[in-house]
């Protein structure tokens, strides 16, 4: 399969990550823990597009104060749709970014960065570069975090059917959570390789 | 909107390739090359791309000092392109065509006297309509091999890609999960795994430790 195909065939994994983070912040109340860049605040709000990864047009557009926490995205997730559009409120180290993140292209837009306080034309420049790099880091890091759990066979064994009883109302208990996203041991990794 | 002020949705790119030595001066030399040339009635073409200073489309003058800021190299991708609304070009080219028929005595004119007339029409359409001008900033992380494009249109990501191949001989993928995830992992188990991930269901259960 080529890069192109491959490319197309797993944009399900950004749906993916962004449960995850909707499931992560009901665990974790709100603050994900990187294990490169520490605590994360992450809040979902205002707007949702659920979307069924297995018929496009399949689609369920969730707009006001907890979109996250209605019945219609409860019920959107029961019948198989993924969210595919969310805006995201992320805080990191007394600064926060709000920005409508598209799961299936990674696309994020309608950013708004932290208060920039540069005056000249210049600094000004390099502190919106410097902010728009570092949100792209975050969502990066959340995103690898994400995917060494996503990718190895802690998946199947334990956090999809975390996931699953979530959905219908089970939340995971937190050290459960930490325990299943802790890096496994040198030599485990070594077995497994 | 722009990467100077305004909102943020930018197209994030990585680039892929080596940068050659003296990359400022061999970037400035090529970017000189396909600087944007604005289109002229008398010329037949009615699509034109190239490069103009950040955030000012009517700027073409670039220099070191407008295209380097620190790590960065910044531009805009300046698209002009003639587009007449087609009930006007059928109402003149009818027309046009009628008199060079009266003209001539003629019932009926030859294929190449059709492809004039239509030639010299749109010349004429050229010369009293203005171009539609689109340009859009990018911002090259020169350190990080990142690229950020301000729009979200597939028809200008296809334009940069493009012209940027053309300029620096370095290719551009656009970020989506595969490519960041290739990014980001770097454990050969979990690369060989996203080869082969597939979909997972969550709204069934299956049963796995507590």
């Amino acid at each position: 399969m080529d890069l192109v195909d491959r490319i197309e065939t797993t944009r399900f994994l950004g749906s993916e990550f962004v449960l995850w983070l909707w499931f992560s912040r009901d665990v974790l109340d709100g603050v994900l823990l990187s294990p490169t860049k520490g605590g994360i605040e992450l809040s979902l709000e205002s707007s949702l597009l659920l979307v069924d990864p297995l018929a496009d047009q399949e689609r369920v557009n969730i707009r006001g104060f907890d979109p996250l926490g209605s019945q219609e995205a409860e019920d959107a997730l029961l019948l198989g749709k993924l969210p595919r559009k969310v805006v995201l409120r992320l805080g990191f180290e007394q600064n926060e970014w709000v920005a409508s993140l598209d799961a299936a292209s990674f696309a994020l837009t309608g950013v708004k960065l932290p208060a920039l306080l540069s005056e000249g034309e210049e600094e000004h420049f390099h502190e919106r570069m410097r902010f728009l790099e570092q949100l792209h880091d975050l969502i990066q890091d959340l995103y690898r975090h994400f995917l060494s759990v996503r990718l190895s066979p802690r998946w199947q064994s334990g956090l999809l059917p975390a996931m699953q009883r979530w959905l219908r109302g089970e939340v995971m208990e937190r050290k459960a959570y930490q325990a299943l996203h802790a890096p496994p041991a040198a030599g485990q990794r070594r077995r497994k390789a | 909107m722009g990467a100077l002020s305004g909102a943020m949705s930018a197209s994030k790119f990585y680039v892929q390739g080596e940068l050659p030595k003296d990359a400022r001066r061999s970037f400035m030399d090529r970017i000189q090359l396909r600087v944007f040339r604005p289109l002229r009635p008398e010329e037949e073409a009615e699509e034109r791309a190239g490069w103009c200073a950040v955030a000012q489309p009517f700027d073409l003058e670039l220099s070191p000092d407008k295209v380097f800021n620190g790590p960065y190299l910044c531009l805009g991708v300046r698209i002009d392109t003639y587009r007449f609304p087609p009930a006007v070009i059928h109402a003149e080219l009818a027309q046009a065509e009628r008199a060079l028929r009266e003209k001539r005595g003629q019932e009926r004119l030859s294929r190449p006297q059709k492809v004039e007339v239509k030639q010299r029409v749109l010349s004429g359409l050229r010369r009293r309509y203005m171009p539609r001008m689109r340009a859009v900033d990018l911002v090259w992380n020169l350190d990080r091999q990142e690229l950020y494009f301000w729009s979200q249109s597939a028809g200008m990501r296809e334009q940069l890609a493009a012209q940027f191949e053309l300029s620096f001989g370095l290719e551009l993928v656009l970020d989506s999960p595969f490519v960041a995830a290739t990014r980001v992992i770097d454990d050969k188990v979990l690369g060989a795994a996203l080869q082969d991930v597939t979909l997972s269901a969550f709204h069934e259960v299956t049963h796995g430790s507590r």
